[in-house]
């Protein structure tokens, strides 16, 4: 398993935003572990499907998500996939999905690792 | 003081929840824009509503729009959640009925200050529709005095709001400020002083 980059999520935007609240940003971490697996399947099953409303739907919700939690470089590849769904042209961002769906594992591995930190 | 927070995401909707509990507001839930608007609709309804922009069965600026036409006497303060910061959108979004907005991802404290703001507006609302409806109260009365008021014509009782006869003095005391003082008119004086002399011829001297 490739390490995974760790410049893919603002860590001071996350510490600054959880600041003496690290119960919850463990709580919502282990959230967005739980969510982030479902939305990246209907994302990929809609886009299959050329469902393009489905696809512009879920990838806003993942972005929405990722922005939360500091990853906003993953929070601009799901915009880039909602934007091209919006113009109906979704078939076109296969690899945009497919970078989407590697970071997207990175940064639940990075956020995993903080969540089990002592020093979060 | 009661906050509806509707988002379908979850973990947008934990931290809202979250962050309104610490500032000891009572969040309530909805993951979908038609469950918020019922939640709006109720009788004990929550007098401010944080609400995602896109959402199932109702987006928030459809949210906003179907409430301002309900026309409550004291609308909830609705703020917008969003991801788009593109201009055009928020005009949108403020055109649709909300009263505030705030991009995703937020500033903690600029969404604590923006609910501190709303939470003001809603008090002074309520506060202008108690001033409201005690001057409306004042007006009934003082029309109240200017309308028909049945009197009897022999002993000049009046007839008030309760259907009770009462002494003119006391219905005016009951719905004025005036203090009645006692004392005879020069006609009755004279009346009077005739009677007591009449009576008790000694008097006048």
């Amino acid at each position: 398993m490739d390490a995974a980059n760790p410049t893919l999520l603002d860590m001071s935007d996350l510490r600054g935003r959880f600041a003496g609240r690290a119960d919850l940003l463990r709580r919502v971490i282990k959230i967005f572990d739980e969510q982030t697996p479902q939305l990246l399947a209907r994302l990929r099953h809609a886009f299959r499907r050329g469902d393009a409303q489905t696809v512009e739907f879920t990838a806003h919700t993942l972005k929405g998500s990722f922005a939360q939690l500091g990853a906003q470089i993953t929070a601009g590849l799901a915009s880039q996939l909602e934007e091209a769904a919006r113009v109906s042209a979704p078939g076109r961002s296969e690899a945009v999905l497919k970078e989407l769906e590697a970071q997207a594992s990175q940064v639940r591995r990075i956020l995993n690792d903080l969540a089990n930190s002592p020093d979060v | 003081m009661k906050i509806l927070v509707a988002d379908d995401e979850l973990v947008s909707r934990t931290l809202i929840e979250n962050y309104l509990q610490y500032w000891g507001y009572i969040p309530v839930c909805v993951t979908h824009g038609k469950e918020a608007l019922e939640a709006l609709k109720a009788p004990e309804a929550p007098a401010m509503a944080i609400l995602d922009w896109m959402m199932p069965y109702m987006s928030g600026p459809e949210v906003c729009q179907a409430v301002q036409k309900m026309q409550k006497p004291i609308p909830p303060y609705l703020i917008l959640v969003t991801s788009k910061a593109d201009k055009r959108d928020i005009v949108r979004g403020l055109q649709a009925g909300a009263q505030d907005y705030v991009t995703k991802p937020y500033d903690v404290n600029e969404l604590q200050a923006r609910v501190d703001v709303g939470r003001r507006m809603v008090q002074l609302q309520q506060l202008l529709a108690q001033r409201i409806g005690e001057l409306e109260e004042a007006t009934r009365q003082i029309r109240q005095l200017h309308g028909l008021l049945p009197i009897c014509c022999k002993c000049k009782k009046v007839r008030a709001d309760d259907g009770y006869w009462s002494e003119v003095e006391t219905y005016i005391s009951r719905h004025t400020d005036t203090k009645f003082s006692h004392s005879y008119c020069p006609d009755c004086y004279q009346v009077t002083m005739a009677e007591l002399t009449r009576k008790e011829p000694g008097i006048a001297a």
